[in-house]
């Protein structure tokens, strides 16, 4: 066996990448059935037939799906609201600016919104 | 401050914890890699330098802890399993590479690599098979 030989290289990448592939895609084990179910048959206990199992299975996934996209869609609201919420505040600062400049020149304030008040950093 | 531990901790979840620690220690053991490593790593991976030079391996290295550092901050654990994926990667070829440098008796006490990284490589599979408990929030706030 020559250690130097890039046959030997090349096996070794492939079972790097092997490795990343076989990990990547066995996830997080299935949650194991309820003890009661037709599996682990125990006297006095509710039992779950394995089509309604596995239909259940079925549901849990897609609702883990559903939760994805939710988190999905609240990560990209959140963003929203933190650029949002920092042009409020540039705005905020913008009129304050804009207002000392007016006091300086002896001309009356620009009233500032009451909206803009809460994202004052003053 | 300990509030912020809590936030942070519960945001990555055990799951999330792990990946970070092990995207630590692997950007750390690529720069050390990549900037000057030593006598024992090069040996015993001669089988990967000799299609690529070593600060190559090192950058394996560093860009799969950087991917684990990122994906430990992933809520969904459908995706931070890819985290564990690219882990394992520069895991295995170590203790790959050490394992042809040790049956080809060219570095005969690299053995203790193969099973030292070989035991990481099967600590994140195993991980990675957990199913978080709890939920991780975005914001980590219960």
């Amino acid at each position: 066996m020559d250690a130097s030989s890039g046959l030997w290289g090349a096996v070794v990448a492939a079972i790097g990448l092997l490795s990343l592939l076989v990990t990547g895609r066995r996830g997080p084990r299935e949650v194991p059935p309820p003890a009661g179910t037709a599996q682990d048959p125990t006297p006095e206990q509710l039992q779950v037939s394995p089509a309604i199992w596995k239909d259940m299975r079925g549901e849990i996934r897609e609702l883990r799906t559903k939760v994805d996209h939710l988190t999905d869609v609240v990560e990209q609201g959140s963003t929203r609201e933190r650029s949002l919420r920092e042009h409020l505040r540039m705005a905020m600062k913008v009129i304050r600016r804009a207002n000392r400049r007016l006091r300086a020149a002896g001309q009356p304030e620009e009233p500032v919104p009451v909206e803009l008040i809460p994202y004052s950093l003053d | 401050m300990r509030a912020a531990v809590r936030r942070v901790s519960k945001r990555l979840g055990r799951r999330g914890r792990i990946l970070l620690a092990f995207g630590i220690m692997q950007v750390l053991y690529g720069v050390s890699i990549v900037s000057d490593p030593r006598y024992g790593i090069v040996r015993g991976v001669g089988v990967l330098t000799h299609m690529q030079p070593m600060p190559f391996w090192g950058a394996i290295w560093i860009v799969c802890g950087a991917v684990a550092l990122a994906m430990a901050w992933e809520i969904r654990s459908s995706r931070d399993t890819w985290g564990y994926g690219a882990v394992t990667v520069p895991m295995a070829l170590w203790s790959g590479a050490n394992f042809v440098a040790w049956v080809s008796s060219e570095y005969p006490q690299a053995w203790t690599s193969v099973f030292t990284w070989g035991a990481f490589v099967y600590i994140a599979g195993i991980v990675n098979r957990w199913p978080e408990y709890g939920r991780r929030r975005a914001n980590g706030r219960e």
